[in-house]
């Protein structure tokens, strides 16, 4: 990423061989800063904003290394070094096992899950009927709105091997039932599609605006030209929704220690622990047993760190492959 | 304009996938809309509620008659329509210099603000800020705290990358600053990604509780999830709390269902309105001349 | 390298921030109740004593007062001498409220062991002398002594005590066996089985002979709560080997051991295998939490439960009428334990505390026992903070309160009026006020069907003990899956039981229990 106030100072110096009057750098800076004084009069009102409500309570992170104690206060607790991570990692049973799972689980939702709205929208985008469209949106977000606390309940008389219509169809197709919440082998598929259910119809949205902004006249030459349907959206409509979708999916990357906390709470049992028990759901019952902020903040920053690493990870990748990243 | 037999096999077999999506997408709809108009004994089945073999207005008439379910309302109201309104002119105003390559140290400030992405304080120090900011109890802690989300921002950002360089040029050839080229260049062009970040700030704000529940005692000033939070665990059995004024147990899922859709109609009747800024061809004409 | 010194500055900025961090602040809310009652101008036309004593309050976080000076409110503060500030922490945001530094004089009733024991250890909550609570609440603690004499160990942390003492009445009452009426008829039996052997036939036939007369193999003996308390999954038939898998018991050795790991623990576990095995057990038991038992028991699915306490079958009985449901109560289950027992959740509950800064405050202290003793004993005090006032929010029926209609219907009357666990924190938790909750069918009720029913619980009771904290989570999720997987699998019990034992034990339950016999020998010898 190049500096524009080094590279003036450098044509300086090399275009006659002669160092000519060298201007010191932070005269650069200043006089760019007042080329450009409009962008920083709307850009450092924001910046306090940041300052003041997101750096100001950053001291806080300390608890992740502290015991602490409502008396003494964030500065007074006690340093408890890295306990709570080492509670974290050596006393669960298997923290292999959670972390595992919680990587395995983001990664099918980022597999199967982050494509899922982009394909409705292109969908959606060739279809002819406004009004179809329209009402199918307005239809396809409504899982959305409903937390898991409730979606849970659905899905649990949905999936019921005795009443529930999925095994329905497949006792008709000559079928066994099966118990999905309770067979290790198809839980975390069904958390997968039924995570798609929820949110495939808010997740387009995005993707429908950036669609709205490929011009038309576009897609009239490419038509005049020959170019068949797939031709016409592999070559006009893929790349302008590209920039979007790199961003959504580098920044969705960050969460990635996130499995999706209130779905499996609600989805989960025993029975499935071995394929389900993420990170979240062992420190939330846990934490049950323990004082809180220690170990939560603690399991926060360790999430943390890993998503900036990730997203920054892949915002080199994008940017190599020609992409706006993030940075 | 002739529409090939190929093409109608093709749009017939996009609305029929479009379809079953819908199908199933519409049903918790269905589900919690029944519940809430059931009556006890019909809410306690188990199995699919499409509709309500007897209807029964109790929940609904509990949800509705208190008049602070309506206070509630309008805090909620003023807090999305202000905050969000307030939150896409801050999103513009931070994700537009950004969004210029030409920017001086444009890659630090992006970092420190993608850093509070992923680090910090947490609650306590938050609280500790807010009480020393003297937001206690103000409506204002609804829409201060929260104003920037730093990932819409970044959505936008990129967005605004996205809009052809020639259109900023020739204005600034024109004499036209930054600022006015934000307002009257930029953010027209840009409808479709504001009327999204809209509905992600307003659909936050909406649903948002935790805050409210923190921050603010005084209950003239709390929003509706505060009181649809209240009036489930009012009709849920409360032993463990000692309690004996008891409200009505038998229509506790009823009365869940129905606080549910009061919460959640209103988003669901405001996207439609939204839908005219998703129309193409927003960008027509912008690269000629 | 450019790169690196854009982080490097990041970096630098956050640790500066760091640096520059907030004091913290610890004003009591009570000093600034303090400092608002002595500054206002309230004209001293009466010659009173002495100044009202200033108490901050957090009683309860779900019936908060409506407003300041509620008419309840007000009642208290003449009656004595005292002027409340009133705090409204909820559950959400009363820890944080304490964390950063408002400590209340009266903490929420609902704490849990475990933050009781931090904050014990912190310096957050005030120690209160046990003969002192004796002497400025005599009856209170006599009552509770009655109902337990272990009520005081709960409060006791590293040998002193931390609060008032509380008991949850209804929890000395046991886990109720409940059948289907119809079904037991259906199936020829005119009473309640009394033995395992006679349960195993009852379940079998509940599954088998089509007990809900619909043509249909649709309907299964038992069901339990496998997603959300599973301690209290299939209770009575562990009952009738006389333990409970989640219950710490004394064992033949005079020391604690976990009821998960007994040999009684085993043979349970062979016996609900066989039972599930023949289908006498839901399969999706696993799944099933309180919500869907309660569905299947009205949608007559299954045939009996085991999970309610004799209060939640009284508030059941119209339900039932209207599904066409009888519901017949039995006795606990005689097994190899040889004797009918039930599981109880104990009485023992953490008790009610205070702030630190109490412990200094001997006037406000001690005025905070004389009211709690008048609360919890005096039935005027308690009718007017629990229920309100005669003729405007109840009426007396027969000596018991019921509450007007409009109080009933929605919250919002009683929050008005103040009434509720706020200013009374200790509702329901004394035997000689307890009866203003009953009505005399619920009091018949109560008796008829808790008749004869021995219950076992718990032997420490809610107790935070350094290795719940470190090992707990651990071992639950170990115990958890292999009772599943016993129960639903194939494999031989006898050998996977030895090895769940030793992984137990590895795992910190050693540690746990040398733990949990220490605190219960210091108990024993304190008495």
């Amino acid at each position: 990423m190049s500096d524009s106030t080094t590279s003036i100072v450098n044509i300086a110096q090399n275009e006659n061989g002669t160092v000519l009057k060298k201007t010191p750098k932070w005269k650069h800076t200043w006089k760019e800063y007042k080329r450009n004084k409009y962008l920083f009069l709307m850009l450092f009102p924001i910046l306090v904003w940041y300052g003041i409500f997101h750096y100001g309570p950053m001291y806080g992170v300390q608890l992740a290394f502290k015991d602490f104690s409502p008396v003494k206060g964030i500065w007074g607790s006690a340093w408890v070094g890295f306990e709570h991570f080492k509670f974290l990692f050596y006393q669960s049973p298997d923290f292999a096992r959670i972390f595992r799972n919680t990587i395995l689980i983001s990664l099918y939702n980022i597999v199967f899950g982050f494509p899922a709205p982009i394909i409705l929208a292109l969908m959606l985008n060739e279809v002819r009927s406004k009004l179809f469209k329209r009402v199918a949106q307005s239809i396809s977000y409504i899982p959305h709105f409903f937390s898991w606390v409730i979606l849970s309940g659905i899905v649990i008389v949905m999936l019921s091997p005795s009443e529930g219509p999925v095994n329905y169809i497949i006792k008709l197709f000559g079928g066994e039932p099966i118990y999905f919440l309770a067979n290790t082998d198809y839980f975390r598929p069904t958390l997968v599609i039924t995570n798609i259910w929820k949110e495939i119809g808010w997740g387009t949205i995005i993707y429908l605006a950036a669609l709205s902004g490929i011009d038309p006249t576009l897609y009239e030459a490419a038509t005049i030209d020959g170019a068949n349907r797939w031709q016409r959206i592999r070559n006009i409509t893929i790349p302008s929704i590209l920039p979007v979708v790199s961003i959504m999916f580098i920044l969705s990357l960050g969460g990635i220690l996130n499995a999706g906390f209130d779905q499996i709470f609600n989805l989960y049992s025993p029975a499935v622990y071995e394929v389900a028990d993420v990170i979240d759901t062992y420190v939330y019952r846990a934490g049950i047993q323990q004082s809180q902020f220690g170990l939560t903040t603690a399991v926060g920053l360790f999430k943390n760190v890993i998503g900036i690493a990730l997203v920054l990870g892949t915002n080199y990748v994008m940017k190599r492959m020609g992409q706006e990243g993030v940075l | 304009m002739k529409i090939s037999i190929g093409e109608h096999i093709f749009q017939a077999i996009l609305i029929i996938l479009i379809s079953l999506l819908c199908l199933a997408t519409i049903y918790p709809f269905l589900h919690i809309t029944s519940l809430s108009f059931s009556s006890p004994s019909e809410a306690s089945r188990f199995g699919f509620h499409l509709y309500p073999k007897e209807i029964d207005f109790f929940a609904w008439n509990q949800v509705l008659s208190q008049t602070k379910i309506w206070t509630g309302f309008g805090n909620s109201v003023f807090r999305t329509v202000v905050g969000t309104v307030l939150t896409l002119i801050a999103m513009s105003l931070c994700a537009y210099p950004l969004s210029r390559k030409y920017l001086p140290h444009r890659s630090f400030y992006t970092m420190i603000i993608l850093f509070t992405m992923f680090f910090g304080g947490g609650i306590i120090p938050s609280f500790l800020l807010i009480k020393w900011l003297g937001l206690m109890n103000d409506v204002w802690v609804y829409i201060m705290p929260g104003l920037v989300s730093t990932f819409s921002m970044l959505v936008l950002r990129n967005f605004f990358m996205g809009i052809p360089a020639e259109l900023e040029e020739s204005a600034k050839i024109d004499g036209a600053n930054d600022i006015r080229i934000l307002f009257t260049i930029i953010l027209p062009l840009s409808k479709p990604v504001l009327a999204t970040l809209a509905l992600w700030s307003a659909v936050g704000h909406w649903n948002s509780w935790f805050d409210a529940v923190l921050y603010i005692t005084d209950q003239d000033k709390q929003v509706l999830q505060f009181f649809l939070r209240e009036i489930v665990i009012t009709n849920t059995d409360a032993e463990t709390f000692g309690r004996t004024v008891v409200g009505n147990l038998e229509y506790a899922n009823a009365i869940k269902a129905a606080t549910i859709m009061f919460a959640a109609l209103p988003i669901l009747i405001v996207y439609p309105f939204l839908q005219k800024y998703f129309v193409k061809g927003t960008m027509i004409g912008s690269l000629k001349g | 390298m450019k790169q690196w010194k854009k982080i490097s500055l990041v970096l630098a900025l956050a640790v500066s921030v760091f640096a520059a961090g907030c004091s913290n602040n610890s004003n009591s809310p009570s000093n600034q109740g303090a400092k608002a009652t002595n500054s206002s101008s309230k004209a001293p036309d009466t010659e009173v004593a002495e100044k009202p004593i200033v108490i901050a309050t957090n009683a309860s976080t779900w019936e908060i007062p409506t407003n300041d000076d509620n008419p309840t409110q007000k009642w208290l503060e003449e009656r004595y001498n005292v002027k409340f500030v009133n705090m409204r922490g909820t559950d959400e945001n009363y820890k944080v409220t304490i964390a950063s530094g408002e400590i209340p004089d009266i903490f929420p009733h609902n704490i849990t062991e475990t933050d009781m024991t931090n904050w014990a250890r912190q310096g957050v909550i005030a120690q209160v002398d046990i003969d002192e609570i004796k002497t400025y609440m005599p009856t209170y603690t006599a009552h509770i002594e009655e109902v337990d004499p272990n009520a005081w160990n709960i409060g006791i942390i590293d040998g002193k005590n931390y609060g008032v003492p509380r008991i949850w009445l209804n929890g000395a009452y046991g886990f109720v066996p409940t059948y289907n009426g119809e079904w037991l008829e259906a199936i020829g039996y005119s009473a309640p089985p009394k033995t395992l052997e006679e349960l195993q036939d009852v379940l079998t036939k509940f599954r088998n002979n089509d007990p809900d007369k619909n043509n249909q193999k649709d309907t299964y003996g038992i069901s339990g709560r496998g997603k959300d308390v599973r301690v209290q999954l299939f209770n009575s038939i562990y009952a009738a080997y006389g333990i409970n898998p989640y219950h710490f018991k004394l064992a033949a050795d005079g020391n604690v051991t976990w009821g998960g790991i007994t040999d009684e623990a085993k043979a349970a576990l062979k016996l609900l295998n066989q039972w599930y095995k023949d289908e006498l057990i839901d399969p999706e038991f696993m799944t099933d939490d309180g919500g869907l038992l309660e569905q299947k028991w009205s949608s007559k699915k299954i045939g009996y439960i085991d999970h309610k306490m004799y209060h939640h079958l009284f508030g059941a009985l119209k339900g039932n009428e209207e599904n066409g449901i009888t519901a017949v109560y039995g006795q606990g289950i005689v097994g190899p334990a040889g004797k009918s027992i039930v599981m109880s959740n104990g009485p023992l509950q953490v008790p009610l505390m205070f702030g630190k800064q109490v412990e200094k405050d001997d006037a406000k202290r001690i005025r905070i026992l004389q009211m709690l003793e008048d609360l919890a004993t005096k039935d005027e005090v308690y009718l007017r903070t629990v229920f309100g006032v005669e003729g405007e929010s109840y009426d007396l029926v027969d000596g018991v309160p019921v509450m007007k209609e409009e109080f009933i219907a929605t919250a919002d009357p009683a929050r008005e009026m103040g009434i509720g666990g706020f200013y009374n924190p200790l509702i329901e938790r004394d035997t000689g006020t307890w009866k203003f909750h009953f009505t005399a069918d619920k009091m018949a009720f109560r008796d008829t069907v808790n008749a004869g029913l021995e219950t076992t619980s718990d032997i420490l009771g809610p107790t935070a003990m350094d290795t719940k904290g470190k090992y707990m989570a651990t071992l639950t999720t170990l115990q958890d899956e292999f009772y599943i997987k016993a129960i639903i699998g194939k494999d031989d019990i006898d050998k996977t039981f030895e090895d769940f034992k030793n992984q137990w034990l590895k795992s910190g339950g050693k540690e746990l229990l040398e733990e949990a016999t220490k605190i219960y020998k210091d108990r024993e010898a304190a008495k």
